[in-house]
């Protein structure tokens, strides 16, 4: 049994329900295969990168699960031949990864509880200190390169944005 | 006397870089979309080289881009 991380980026024009109806669908083929699913993280629509197909926005989901290796040839051809299905992303989850989340994780709660005995104390979320000390780098080495990293924050909150609370309710278009 | 910088996911102890950490993996990309080099970042070979994977996957499911020429 290995553990496994799919993320699966399906057509908007399904809709929310065909959405829901397809992770469903790929969820029964893993169960179905001897495997478990263990998490199962809807992001809901999103605005994609790039255009892939036309389309410039897509439902995304990720699931975790454990199961055998074999399946996932079967998943993977199941998914290629799927129109619905724009991208999909199969990875391995080893131990590394899975150490490294426990770490992450034992860190953020480490945090807000420093939060919360200090108020004031602004600890910024991940990343903060990556921002300004780059900033700070590309000061003092001056370089003339065009292409300039402007940090800019405005993505800081995106991250986390696969709250499915966007358009529970009929969509218009 | 310079002192090399420490990479700053060294710094954190990181072991992993996800693809889904779309905000933290931004800040290692031009604003073109392309990745930053190691000697601008300052970020050490074997950080960058978890990075470069991360970019790339995150590029594969569209939540970053190749390049910035086709939209916006």
């Amino acid at each position: 049994m290995q553990q496994y991380e799919g993320t699966f980026v399906l057509d908007p024009s399904l809709q929310e329900e065909g959405y829901n109806k397809q992770l469903e669908r790929i969820k029964k083929f893993i169960d179905d295969r001897g495997g478990r699913v263990i998490e199962d993280d809807r992001w809901g629509l999103r605005t994609l990168a790039y255009e892939i197909k036309k389309q410039t926005q897509g439902f995304y989901g990720v699931l975790e699960w454990e199961g055998p290796g074999e399946l996932i040839g079967e998943l993977d051809h199941m998914l290629r031949l799927d129109e619905h299905i724009l991208r999909h992303l199969i990875i391995h989850i080893d131990s590394t990864i899975l150490t490294a989340r426990e770490e992450l994780r034992q860190r953020k709660v480490a945090r807000t509880e420093a939060e919360d005995k200090d108020e004031r104390s602004v600890i910024g979320e991940e990343g903060d200190e990556h921002e300004k000390e780059f900033d700070e780098e590309h000061e003092s080495t001056g370089s003339p390169e065009e292409e300039h990293e402007s940090a800019g924050s405005p993505e800081e909150e995106q991250e986390s944005a696969g709250s499915p609370e966007q358009d529970d309710e009929g969509r218009e278009e | 006397m310079t002192h090399q910088k420490p990479c700053r996911f060294c710094i954190e102890k990181r072991r992993w870089i996800d693809y889904k950490e779309e905000k933290v993996l931004r800040r290692y990309m031009t604003d073109r979309g392309k990745i930053v080099p190691r000697r601008q970042s300052g970020v050490c070979a074997k950080h960058q080289r978890m990075l470069t994977t991360a970019i790339k996957r995150a590029r594969h499911v569209a939540l970053l881009p190749f390049t910035t020429e086709s939209l916006r």
